[in-house]
């Protein structure tokens, strides 16, 4: 009996110069003899199973691959990953008896990575370096050398102009940096002669921009290796190191922020259902069946909650795959959750079903045995005019001042402060100099003065320097029996007032649960209800439930939920609704995710804590983090003081030379000018050029591993490698997992090569589709010129920072006192990190042998892919009903630095607790205007297949056959009205662009009346849909790819920045779900 | 004789594809070649809408009408565990089973010429004498995500409903059988 089999992976060998410009092999299609069986892992004793993470979405589930002769063949889900197994540990830590025969008896992944090989091995990669021969978007490129690219990265060269007529000269790397010393850090300042906005920095200096470095922009999309790319960056000196988040998340992590940074642990915590307790669900704009981030994960938890006989209840204006398998199904109108959940506190608050004693616990001294963390309810703020201006310290409260500085802070990083006399103080707590909150975790009488020791500097605030002298505050003070006293005061929480609303010592007071009662009792339930458009006897019943005895409940938001104008201040009360329902820290609940990590290797020169050597400063592009201080009134573009990234804003404002002028844009894994909601404005940023033809930003390199559209806008175009062709160490995966884990990622096909470089000797990794001629190399330029295909990202740094003298890298650069260690390449850089970390034999003996895999320890982390406490033991068994890996520290209510700031053009603070505000509010303050422009009437939000992932993987013809195309889904009744049925073309068009794109419609009852949505990742246009010519030769394509409706194009911009889309201004998150569309029909389908 | 075959129990199908492509990934198939597709059914009204997913490849029918149809007696039903196979070398591609089979199973590759179909993994699941069980489980059954997929080893009567419009089991008799867990049958 013969079954049939095609030798997928026949790969046209790429070697020496004698490259194709792109495709591994080809597709060949032919019926095989099944004495060749099928399957490798079973029978065939020369392959090889190799566990490594997951990297076709951001999950990092772990997987295991199936190798044979430096062949991946199959991809299965690693059984040891919790991310995709379910199963008991023997001891506290996995070890490899915890799986018998692991090898045969996988986990379970998804679509997704279950198509990973036809990424790996599309004929679309990118296998040489590019470089642009035509205009931007021309398609027209050359092979270049790895060595040349780089030395003209470094030292500047020539490129076509936008006419395709002339060309125009780019400044290098090496000349952008300034005038650096060799391996010391950047030097010289932005000057007048860099932007025309001098008046818009502080004092209107533009030195105060900081320094020219600055004018290399990075933006990263996946970066799986920040140890390598944050190290790269900080020694380059430009403090533009740009993470796409805010197209991701930033809402989310800044509303974490506001809640839950940890006291002791000095740093925030991303909080998540605990998926395998909670048996009540509210899921708000998250549809992990399709999107989110481990479908494996949730796909399991999820099935198994209703299995059980749990409550999942779906709040979503689309009924989702998730929506499928909930009880409840509860569509909203796109923007106001925080409505629905003030909707869901109010009742709370009205049914008396709060535990005001839980808020009555003021800090770690009154937990007793009842509670594992407390929260900021009763802390004072001070109100004045009403505006919230600050928490009320002891002083304003007329307590005195318990302490002061013994000696002067001159380091922003020390742990130990000197303080007078601390014997007022309890052993540890929090304490307050200027604007900066200190956590210290202990105390010691030296005589002459008190050590604070063991402190976390700059909680939620900034580390700053301080006088000797200096009074040493307490942050927080409550009222207790009437009378104010410091958080650590009150013997026993019952005279606490959580509620309290007053005066003391002549400051207005209100507590901050006063604060967020106010708020919710500002309406009704049933105007919360009409504010998101769910009915009042519908957030009272799902209030209800959740408080309701026996439930294990939590709140989960997503994108859905918190990717808008109010997006920050939404998942803040989300977590406030968790929190002040007892459910951090719960079994079932809220709780936090521990990881095993990895150290970067120490840096030679660094600025921690030392302003003497500043490796970086200044101004950034998307101006996140800074406050604008400049000399005219208002800023040209937006400051974000209180986002950590604003990547929508990077290119547009650097093709703007705001707020100076960007030499180079360098983009590592990241495609905006697909992915960027709105994104036409950076299309134009990438192709704006001056009357001679050259590019406002000069030179853009885009590192990839297609020709995806923001490459084709590209110079230079440097091929990646794969994700089982890298490093990444570790992959910790989203805290979904509540058990302590990590998850490896390592090369698990192509090869290593013992060499020397400049004399040195040095293990490197060389990928799958790459060639390395030689094994002694006497310079950079030696290396470079000897490697044939793509380079893995974190190699290319490491030369080009050898190459342009950058500190931190090479020769003797490790700070360890220990002469000898250097980073050469990229193995050396991660057999460090992870000896540094929780990985003590870091990459031990991996590649002795030129082979991936050939000396894992047998049960050792290499051979188990990670290391993982056992999945099944969440609860604490000291502590029943609590998780063991807790937060356990201060959930906070009211967040001061959110009142620090103000919007430049509004002369509005930002709110010190979550406030209701309209979603699509623009950054001055204005709705979209539809005025004289009918027809904008249908509510348009985008979405995310379970088989697919944001931009990357269209190309991937396993999943891209599963349907072919995106459509436009409307309820019936929108249809009718239109006379549309399925598969009708149809303009969809915004005010933002209003030519519109071209759509097939689908009818369903699944998306509501008024609303419509579209699938993403469709509609290429690039990407391998459309050839492009290397010397002349064009590449292969398949116009299957560009099939289907590009969905980000008609998101609505800011109605004054239409080059944004609408921005949370406190997060910097973009939102995107907000957009009105007008659907007219152009032909039957 | 042991039946082999599948279960999918219809409430924890989330139609995530990910058999489909574990399935693919397994047997290789070509551009357009889909042994094992996930089925969406739409019902109800906004705002009580329905969806359902149903994944389905060969069903290994106890009598399939393929065998029947096929002019080469290229298809065979292995007597010891029910597995339907198509031999590749006899296969002519006259398509004459995929005319007959009630749920789509026998898919034509162009690059052959010939058609193919769902194995059951047999490869995985069984030794390679054929003779015993390996304890293995089928590609997609390996890898749902929603535990919705399970691998039958002595299929009996289904005992929960088939979903309204699947092909009357008394045709061929399917080697496969439905479960609603938490939802009702539509």
């Amino acid at each position: 009996m013969k079954t049939t089999r095609r030798d997928f992976l026949k790969t046209t060998a790429a070697t020496g110069g004698a490259l194709a410009a792109s495709g591994f092999f080809l597709g060949e299609a032919r019926a095989v003899n099944d004495e060749i069986h099928p399957d490798p892992a079973y029978g065939d004793p020369s392959v090889q199973t190799l566990r490594t993470a997951c990297m076709m979405c951001n999950a990092g589930c772990g997987i295991q691959v199936r190798v044979k002769n430096g062949k991946a063949l199959k991809i299965e889900g690693n059984p040891y990953c919790p991310h995709t197994n379910d199963y008991d540990a023997a001891g506290a830590e996995v070890v490899a008896s915890d799986i018998p025969d692991a090898d045969h008896n996988p986990g379970r992944i998804c679509a997704r990575g279950n198509g990973g090989l036809g990424t790996v091995y599309s004929p679309h990669r990118l296998i040489t370096p590019l470089k642009r021969v035509g205009p931007r978007g021309s398609g027209r490129f050359e092979a270049i050398s790895w060595k040349d690219l780089v030395n003209e990265l470094v030292n500047g060269g020539v490129l076509p102009d936008a006419f395709g007529t002339g060309t125009y000269a780019f400044e290098g790397l090496l000349a952008i940096r300034g005038e650096p010393s060799p391996y010391g850090p950047a030097s010289g300042k932005i000057d007048a002669s860099d932007t025309n906005y001098a008046a818009e920095a502080k004092g209107g200096d533009p030195a105060n921009f900081g320094l020219k470095a600055n004018r290399y922009l990075w933006i990263r999309g996946r970066d799986q290796i920040a140890q390598v790319t944050k190290r790269f960056n900080d020694s380059f000196g430009t403090v533009n190191h740009i993470e796409h988040s805010s197209l991701c998340n930033t809402a989310w992590a800044k509303g974490m922020t506001h809640t839950f940074f940890s006291w002791a642990g000095g740093k925030y915590e991303y909080h998540r259902a605990d998926l395998t307790n909670v048996n009540y669900l509210v899921l708000l704009g998250t549809n992990p069946m399709e999107a989110n981030v481990g479908t494996p994960y949730w796909g399991r938890k999820l099935t198994d909650i209703k299995a059980a006989g749990g409550t999942i209840i779906v709040v979503d204006p689309f009924f989702t795959h998730t929506a499928k398998l909930a009880d409840r199904w509860i569509p909203i109108r796109p923007g106001t959750d925080m409505a629905l959940v003030y909707g869901m506190l109010r009742h709370l608050l009205d049914q008396g079903k709060m535990d005001l004693d839980y808020l009555r616990v003021t800090g770690p001294h009154l937990l007793g045995s009842a509670y594992k963390n407390w929260t900021g309810a009763s802390y004072l703020v001070r109100i004045q005019d009403g505006h919230e201006e600050g928490f009320l310290t002891d002083k304003d409260a007329g307590l005195g001042v318990l302490t002061t500085l013994y000696e002067a802070i001159t380091d922003k990083a020390a742990s130990t402060i000197r303080v007078k006399d601390a014997s007022a103080l309890p052993d540890k707590g929090m304490i307050r100099i200027g604007g900066e909150f200190i956590y210290y975790g202990g105390k010691t009488d030296q005589g002459t003065h008190w050590d604070l020791t063991g402190c976390k500097r700059g909680i939620d605030s900034s580390a700053a320097f301080a006088a000797e002298g200096a009074e040493v505050l307490v942050p927080f003070v409550v009222m207790d029996g009437g009378v104010p006293k410091r958080y650590f005061e009150p013997t026993s929480a019952a005279g606490v007032e959580p509620e309290y609303v007053g005066e003391v010592n002549g400051h207005e007071v209100k507590t901050a649960f006063a604060l967020l009662v106010e708020e919710a009792e500002s309406r009704t339930v049933a105007e919360w209800g009409g504010l998101c458009g769910v009915p009042e006897a519908t957030i009272r019943e799902v209030a209800d439930g959740f408080v309701a005895p026996g439930n294990r409940s939590c709140l989960e938001a997503y994108r859905g939920a918190w990717a808008h104008t109010n997006g920050q201040s939404t998942q803040a009360l989300i977590n406030l609704f968790n929190a002040l329902t007892g459910r951090v820290d719960r079994v079932g609940g809220y709780c936090l995710a521990k990881r095993f990590g990895v150290k970067e290797p120490a840096r030679a020169v660094n600025t921690k804590g030392d302003d003497s050597v500043k490796l970086t400063d200044g101004v950034r592009f998307d101006r996140a983090g800074k406050k604008y201080e400049g000399t005219l009134p208002q800023p040209t573009r937006m400051w974000y003081p209180l986002a950590p990234y604003v990547s929508q804003e990077a290119i547009v404002s650097a093709a703007e030379g705001y707020p100076y002028r960007c030499k180079a844009l360098a983009l590592y894994c990241y495609n905006p000018a697909y992915g960027t909601p709105n994104n036409t404005p950076t299309v134009r940023a990438l192709l704006k050029h001056d009357a001679n033809g050259e590019y406002a930003i000069p030179l853009v390199f885009s590192y990839t591993l297609f020709l995806d559209e923001t490459a084709a806008l590209s110079d230079y175009v440097l091929p990646d490698s794969s994700y089982l062709e890298r490093f990444t160490w570790p992959f910790t995966g989203y805290p979904t997992v509540k058990t302590k884990s990590a998850t490896i990622r390592r090369p698990v096909i192509g090869s290593y090569r013992d060499i020397t470089i400049e004399g040195r000797p040095a293990r490197i990794y060389i990928p799958a589709h790459a060639s390395l001629a030689g094994t002694n190399f006497a310079t950079v330029d030696d290396l470079l010129a000897a490697w044939s295909g793509p380079m893995p990202y974190d190699e290319f740094l490491i030369q080009l920072a050898k190459k342009l003298q950058l500190p931190n890298f090479g020769e003797d650069v490790v700070a360890t006192g220990k002469p000898g260690q250097h980073i050469d390449t990229a193995w050396q850089f991660w057999d460090l990190a992870a000896r540094a970390g929780d990985f003590p034999n870091g990459l031990d003996n991996e590649g002795k042998d030129g082979k991936p895999g050939s000396f894992d320890t047998p049960g050792g982390y290499m051979d188990l892919g990670g290391r993982w406490e056992d999945p099944a033991e969440i609860e604490d068994p000291a502590s029943p009903g609590w998780v063991k890996n807790r937060y356990a520290s201060c959930i906070q209510v009211f967040r001061e630095k959110n009142v620090h700031y103000k919007n430049p053009y509004t002369d509005q603070a930002y709110p010190g607790i979550p406030r209701w505000e309209e979603p699509g509010t623009g950054i001055k303050g204005r709705q979209s205007d539809y005025d004289g422009q009918p027809g904008f009437t249908l509510g348009y939000v985008t979405g995310k297949r379970a088989w697919h992932v944001q931009s990357r993987s269209t190309n991937n013809q396993w999943l891209l056959e599963i349907e072919p195309e995106n459509y436009l889904l409307m309820n019936p009744a929108d249809a009718a009205a239109r006379s549309l049925r399925t598969g009708d073309r149809v303009r969809v068009s915004s005010i933002t662009f209003p030519q519109g794109v071209l759509a097939r419609v689908r009818v369903t009852q699944t998306v509501g009346p008024g609303m419509t949505q579209m699938y993403h990742h469709h509609g290429r246009q690039w990407f391998g849909a459309v050839p492009m010519y290397v010397d002349g030769t064009a590449s292969d394509f398949d116009r299957a790819i560009g099939a289907g409706t590009p969905a980000n194009v008609v998101i609505e911009g800011d109605p004054d920045f239409p080059d944004l889309p609408f921005t949370d201004q406190m997060s910097g998150q973009a939102a995107f779900y907000t957009t009105r569309v007008k659907v007219e029909k152009v032909s039957a389908g | 004789m042991p039946q082999l075959g599948f279960r999918l129990n219809l409430a924890r199908c989330v139609g995530c594809r990910a058999c489909e492509v574990a399935c693919k990934q397994e047997q290789n198939t070509v551009e357009g070649v889909r042994y094992r597709q996930v089925v969406e059914r739409q019902g109800g009204e906004f705002p009580a809408p329905k969806r359902l997913f149903v994944s389905i490849a060969c069903n290994h029918c106890v009598e399939p009408a393929c065998l029947k149809a096929c002019p080469r007696g290229a298809i065979s039903k292995d007597p010891k565990w029910g597995i339907v196979l198509i031999d590749q070398e006899r296969c002519v591609g006259c398509r004459y089973c995929a005319a007959v089979c009630p749920y789509g199973a026998p898919q034509f590759n162009p690059a052959t010429g010939k058609t193919e179909k769902c194995t059951l993994c047999v490869h995985r699941v069984l030794t390679k004498d054929r003779t015993a069980l390996t304890g293995y489980k089928p590609a997609c059954v390996a890898t749902c995500i929603g535990k919705a997929l399970e691998f039958v080893t002595d299929m009996g009567e289904p005992s929960e409903p088939d979903p309204s419009h699947f092909a009357d089991r008394n045709m061929t008799k399917p080697a496969i059988e439905f479960q609603w867990g938490w939802d009702s049958p539509w």
